[in-house]
């Protein structure tokens, strides 16, 4: 008892220390660059309507996105959820990539409307996919994720073809706090002031939803009615940030999370001290990339706070105590361990069948072609190393979804999440850009070197906490972040050099060669097999440490084994087919929802659905818009969210 | 305006044949079949009169580049990061000509046939430069030298004419800008298409701070423009015209000194990884806006 006592003083103490580390330097910086304005008229114009503006705007931005990222977690009940689970942003930048496409000459009011309607239709989307399953957190998550994969995967296209026309699109979505007049701010303040009065109403019946649905019905709250007006409290605040200052990451999500290891612990205290971070990170990396100058003063400040704050988050990880249980995850209906079986086989049968339809149909210079014909016949020589490329990472990233879901006991835990393929993202891009060499053979070396440091660097973390599922989950969306906005940098900056990375970014086989395909098919295969003698951890770990226990293991060295295992199986499909495919996010899923639930049935299930969705899609992709080839990675991500969401009736 | 689903999307066999006879024809006299993977060097081979059988991104060309139009019966071979390797094959070009930044796409283009590699853009040096000795040998390898040495004269003409026309020009500095929306915008500097253009008309660039993007241009804070009182400031255009409003409204813009004083051109849209031809067009637009005539 004096222990947890001594640890409530210690809690906020600490915070506020963490608080005031975080505000001090700010203001330092900002004095320091307001003696630098120039003297006289213009220094007046600047400091009136551009530092002044841009410093309240980044405290109320800060605040905000931290205020929202509160609410989000608390009422889906996960510490990954942030401002834009529901799929906000994502419904932002594709309605605003369709207006720059198809009515260019939209006044920027007009596109600001059309942001606004694209960011609450999402939302709403969300919601009405997780009716059906009573609003539940987990109902809520995996709607949020379909329409924001959806929305996110259309946006992706759009800027995939038109890239040359969207520059002003990716701009915005690399965020930037830049203001030239108090309207920003004159939107924004009162939104927040608003939304944090509502938000102290609501923090007493949030903290009971935030147990569990129980207890909360137990008090007499109407559950769905609660988690609507929260979630529609915090997505509209959301949105107006999104709308005023493009996309800022990691806000969000790091502000509510650095708050709970700087200790508060209850929701109340959260809602209070999640802000104060926000607002306090937000403007220090500013003030930071305000000051440090060019050729940073370019820098935007939503790429500026993914790089700052991510190694913050990283530093903090090891004092975050878990805080909100993770989403349960109900067991429907399981199909007898004989059915499963056949299952297995019928899609393997299915995923051989896709490869030869893909081998052999396509459209070419007279139109379709197919048969055995000398025209389809000369093609094949370029067609087969991307549909077996395509066939082995499919299965290698599905497979490595499940273990990833069942090593967390996340539905949103998949291969890309966990960072190393955005390690491998990474790796190429520092390569092209700041070693300034391309070509496929360097930039395979340099993909491997990539996820394998981000590998080293989850299993050192990793090693301190007893490979604590939340803790790695939330390293890798840090580094997925900074890849993410690393790449939105480049994307803005209009460098062809992004743009011939865009492809293999995207999830696409273009660059797959014959000696890689067949390579990646044998690493399917070992790995496979390598993940099935594993079955029995696959089978407890997600029953907890007792159970893992119980069978005379060691925890640790139980997720240790089964994280190794996906990410040598991640390394191996993103070489191939990059890092953003997400189908190791749809095969477990799939496979789950098929009845597929025994651990050796669902990681074979899935790594077939994974080869099948991979194939089809990369057929899809290179027969659609021909000459034009889609990303692979995005048209799964496209068909196969609406696919998921078919088959997610049943989720509660 | 979905520019990859309109009418040339689907151009089908028929037409694809048509146009691939008359490069087919043309390199029968002349020398190779060509497939061009770039907008500079597309816009420069149709700026001299050679026609080729397959060219990148052809939609996205005659929306932005646009002039000079693509050939009809030009086949569209794809985006020009991740052209149609299957089409390429069955094209079965001579020569496919690239930029230095599609090194990446050697490997699957060799098997198909040679390829030739310009460089215009490196971050340093004179892109006009690069340009003009680019186009001497594009016009080599298509078998027409003297068309590339008459292409870089025209040029000369064109900024001679310019030149007299800004005779009377008040010498102040030229700022030459591009607006993406209320709040951020690039300013091409040094090593960029725009600035040797500048030198060419004897005008001076206002801003001499060294570019940040490949392009030749730096992306700034309108903070750093303040002090570029003296300045003419050029617009460069935007598909979205309307969205620079945002930023025209805003009070720090409308109280800089050549905004208050109107000095404040527009142009129209321009690629900024042009080759000549664009480099010959904006001096001509530039002239206009600035002497208020339009270029001999």
């Amino acid at each position: 008892m004096t222990t947890l006592q001594a640890r409530r003083h210690r809690g906020p103490l600490y915070g506020r220390w963490l608080a005031a580390g975080l505000a001090v330097p700010a203001a330092g910086l900002a004095l320091w660059r307001l003696q630098e304005l120039p003297g006289g008229e213009i220094g007046h114009l600047l400091l009136v309507y551009s530092f002044l503006p841009r410093l309240a705007l980044s405290l109320i931005c800060g605040a905000s996105l931290a205020l929202c990222g509160t609410i989000v977690q608390a009422v889906l009940r996960n510490p990954l959820a942030e401002p834009t689970t529901l799929g906000t942003s994502a419904g932002a930048q594709l309605a605003l990539t369709i207006a720059a496409l198809w009515w260019p000459s939209l006044p920027w009011v007009g596109r600001e409307a059309a942001a606004i309607i694209g960011a609450a239709t999402a939302t709403m989307l969300s919601c009405v996919l997780a009716w059906r399953g009573g609003l539940s957190p987990l109902s809520l998550i995996l709607g949020g994720l379909i329409i924001g994969l959806f929305c996110g995967a259309a946006a992706a296209i759009l800027g995939f073809l038109h890239s040359e026309q969207l520059t002003d699109v990716f701009v915005w979505s690399s965020g930037s706090l830049a203001q030239y007049d108090w309207s920003g701010v004159a939107v924004l303040l009162p939104q927040f002031l608003v939304a944090a009065g509502l938000a102290a109403l609501l923090a007493r019946p949030l903290t009971v939803v935030a147990l569990d649905d129980d207890s909360a019905r137990s008090l007499g709250i109407s559950l769905g009615a609660l988690r609507l007006a929260a979630l529609a409290l915090a997505v509209a605040l959301a949105a107006s940030v999104v709308c005023v200052a493009g996309v800022i990451g990691f806000v969000g999500l790091g502000a509510p999370t650095v708050a709970r290891a700087a200790g508060a612990r209850s929701l109340r205290t959260q809602l209070l001290w999640s802000p104060v971070m926000g607002a306090a990170l937000l403007c220090l990396t500013d003030q930071v990339v305000l000051a440090v100058g060019s050729p940073f003063a370019a820098l935007p400040t939503g790429t500026a706070t993914a790089l700052l704050g991510a190694p913050l988050l990283l530093w903090l990880l090891p004092r975050l105590r878990e805080g909100h249980p993770t989403p349960q995850q109900t067991l429907a209906a399981t199909a007898p361990a004989r059915r499963q079986g056949r299952r297995v086989a019928g899609l393997a049968v299915l995923g051989l069948l896709a490869i030869l339809i893909a081998l052999d149909i396509g459209y070419a210079l007279h139109g379709w072609t197919a048969g055995l014909g000398a025209d389809a016949l000369s093609l094949l020589l370029w067609r087969w190393p991307r549909v077996l490329g395509a066939a082995g990472a499919g299965g290698m990233l599905a497979a490595a979804g499940v273990l990833l879901q069942r090593l967390t006991g996340n539905p949103m835990a998949s291969p890309e999440v966990l960072g190393v393929s955005s390690g491998a993202g990474l790796g190429v891009i520092i390569l092209v850009f700041a070693v300034g060499v391309t070509g496929p053979g360097p930039q395979l070396a340099a993909a491997a070197a990539g996820s394998a440091l981000v590998l080293l660097a989850l299993f050192l973390l990793g090693r301190r906490s007893g490979f604590s599922p939340q803790r790695l989950l939330l390293a890798g969306i840090a580094v997925t972040t900074v890849f993410g906005a690393i790449a939105a940098l480049l994307m803005a900056s209009g460098d062809p050099r992004m743009r011939m990375l865009l492809g293999w970014m995207s999830g696409s086989t273009y660059l797959v060669t014959g000696a890689q395909a067949i390579a990646g098919l044998i690493a399917c295969g070992l790995s496979l097999a390598g993940m099935s003698l594993l079955f029995r951890l696959l089978a407890i770990v997600p029953l907890g440490n007792q159970a893992i226990r119980a069978l005379g293991l060691s925890p640790a060295k139980a997720r240790a084994a089964l994280l190794l295992a996906a990410s040598l199986a991640t390394a191996a499909g993103t070489l191939l087919v990059g890092p953003l495919t997400f189908v190791g996010l749809m095969g477990p899923h799939l496979a789950r929802l098929l009845g597929l639930r025994g651990a050796v049935p669902q990681l074979w299930g899935a790594a077939a659905l994974g080869a099948v969705i991979m194939v089809l899609a990369d057929w899809a992709a290179r027969n659609l818009l021909y000459p034009y080839q889609i990303p692979a990675g995005l048209l799964a991500s496209l068909v196969g969210g609406p696919f998921l969401l078919w088959s997610m009736r049943n989720v509660r | 305006m979905p520019p990859i689903l309109g009418r040339r999307a689907f151009l089908t066999g028929g037409a694809a044949v048509a146009l691939s006879l008359s490069a087919r024809a043309f390199a029968a006299s002349t020398g190779k079949v060509l497939v061009s993977l770039d907008w500079g060097i597309s816009e420069t081979l149709y700026a001299m009169g050679i026609p080729v059988v397959g060219a990148a991104s052809v939609t996205g060309y005659d929306s932005i580049v646009a002039d000079p139009p693509t050939p009809d019966g030009t086949r569209d071979v794809g985006l020009w990061a991740s052209p149609n390797i299957e089409l390429l094959h069955q094209l079965a070009p001579d020569l496919v000509l690239i930029q230095s930044w599609q090194a990446g796409l050697l490997p699957l283009l060799q098997p198909i046939s040679p390829v030739e590699i310009t460089t215009i853009y490196t971050r340093d040096g004179s892109p006009y430069a690069r340009a003009c000795a680019a186009t001497r040998v594009l016009a080599t390898h298509a078998g027409r030298p003297d068309a590339g040495a008459a292409l870089v004269a025209t040029g000369e003409t064109v900024f001679a004419g310019c030149r007299a026309a800004l005779r009377g020009y008040d010498g102040r500095p030229v700022v030459v800008m591009k607006v993406y929306d209320g709040r951020n915008f690039i300013i091409f500097s040094k090593c960029g298409l725009f600035h040797d253009v500048l030198e060419k008309l004897g005008l001076t660039n206002g801003w001499a701070g060294p570019p940040t993007l490949l392009c030749g241009a730096s992306s700034v804070d309108l903070a750093s423009l303040a002090g570029y009182g003296e300045a003419n400031v050029v617009v460069i255009g935007t598909p979205g015209q309307k969205a620079n409003q945002k930023l025209y409204d805003s009070d720090l813009w409308a109280s800089l000194p050549f905004v208050k004083e109107r000095r404040i051109k527009h142009v129209p849209s321009f690629w900024e990884f042009g080759a000549l031809p664009t480099a010959h067009r904006f001096a001509g637009h530039l002239t206009a806006a600035l002497a208020g005539v339009e270029p001999a």
